[in-house]
């Protein structure tokens, strides 16, 4: 091949592939490996990486879920204080099954308030593997604080 | 005793005994074949990744073995690397994966630990199409499922 043809095929870009990516491409397509990274990954940031494919999404959801410990709230409006409703509660409820029974067998550590954790991890039955459940509520004017921790 | 090494591309490596021994690999084939002084072959490392490997495993010569931990406190992720590793661990990022790639097949877990860790350290703080575009990675979800993740995620959001 003369070098003339060969600099022409490789001025298409999308010819010319970084060889950069192939190592990074067998690494992240092994999913023991891509699991071992996503240990490392922030929260804020797996959100984003279950979004980009499905062999990503496959092996990084269950390390999204293995601590669900958010303030936040779809199950606390399920289960705690129907003012704070947005949607109507049947919908709401529709969700937290859902979520729960496809993910709740991955919770390993659920912490929350009073309510909501423990409807949480009851209500739904799925929450098999809970290694922790962290409670918080306010009593006799304090802010309250349980911690079961399930031994092997 | 030394123990000689011999990369995919066919150079010898000398290194002592308790060097080569960090990767469980090479520290089973040893015990295997018993005393001998016939060279190891690793067929899957090249010169150039094999030369960055011996070098992190003489700096971590003396190290006790690890212990393995689970930690499940996101907090404590990432990020907690020592400043030799983390230096150590400023290559391209060919070279980066390369490591990795043969930390795993050598079996040198803390290798591969630092590895991975440095890997999450790159995503993070990316937008989602800065990660998608480092490491070549193709949507193959529909519009519908996107949102269906979204919505079942939602929890996991910062807000």
């Amino acid at each position: 091949m003369s070098y003339s043809y060969l600099s022409f095929f490789y001025s298409f870009p999308f010819i010319r592939t970084p060889s950069s990516y192939t190592n990074s491409r067998i690494v992240l397509a092994l999913p023991e490996l891509l699991q071992l990274i996503g240990r490392h990954i922030q929260r804020s940031d797996l959100l984003s990486c279950i979004k980009f494919c499905r062999a990503w999404n496959e092996i990084l959801i269950p390390e999204l879920w293995r601590t669900v410990d958010t303030p936040w709230k779809p199950w606390s409006r399920v289960c705690n204080e129907s003012r704070l409703l947005t949607g109507p509660r049947e919908e709401i409820e529709q969700w937290f099954r859902t979520a729960f029974e496809q993910h709740g067998h991955q919770i390993r550590n659920l912490k929350g308030p009073w309510n909501s954790a423990f409807e949480a991890a009851f209500l739904a039955q799925d929450c098999k593997n809970l290694k922790t459940l962290h409670v918080t509520f306010v009593a006799y004017h304090a802010l309250w604080t349980l911690q079961f921790d399930h031994q092997d | 005793m030394p123990v000689i090494l011999v990369s995919s591309d066919n150079q010898d490596f000398k290194v002592d005994k308790e060097v080569a021994e960090r990767s469980i690999l090479i520290k089973n084939m040893l015990e295997d074949v018993g005393e001998s002084d016939s060279p190891i072959p690793l067929p899957n490392v090249t010169a150039a990744v094999l030369t960055k490997v011996i070098e992190y495993c003489e700096h971590h010569r003396n190290d006790p073995v690890q212990v393995p931990e689970e930690t499940d406190d996101p907090r404590k992720r990432s990020n907690d690397i020592e400043e030799w590793d983390m230096k150590f661990m400023q290559v391209d990022q060919e070279m980066l994966f390369e490591i990795i790639l043969a930390a795993n097949y050598l079996d040198i877990k803390p290798l591969l630990d630092v590895g991975c860790k440095t890997v999450a350290n790159i995503i993070k703080g990316k937008t989602p199409e800065e990660i998608r575009k480092a490491f070549n990675i193709v949507n193959d979800f529909t519009p519908e499922e996107e949102a269906q993740i979204k919505k079942e995620n939602e929890w996991a959001e910062d807000r």
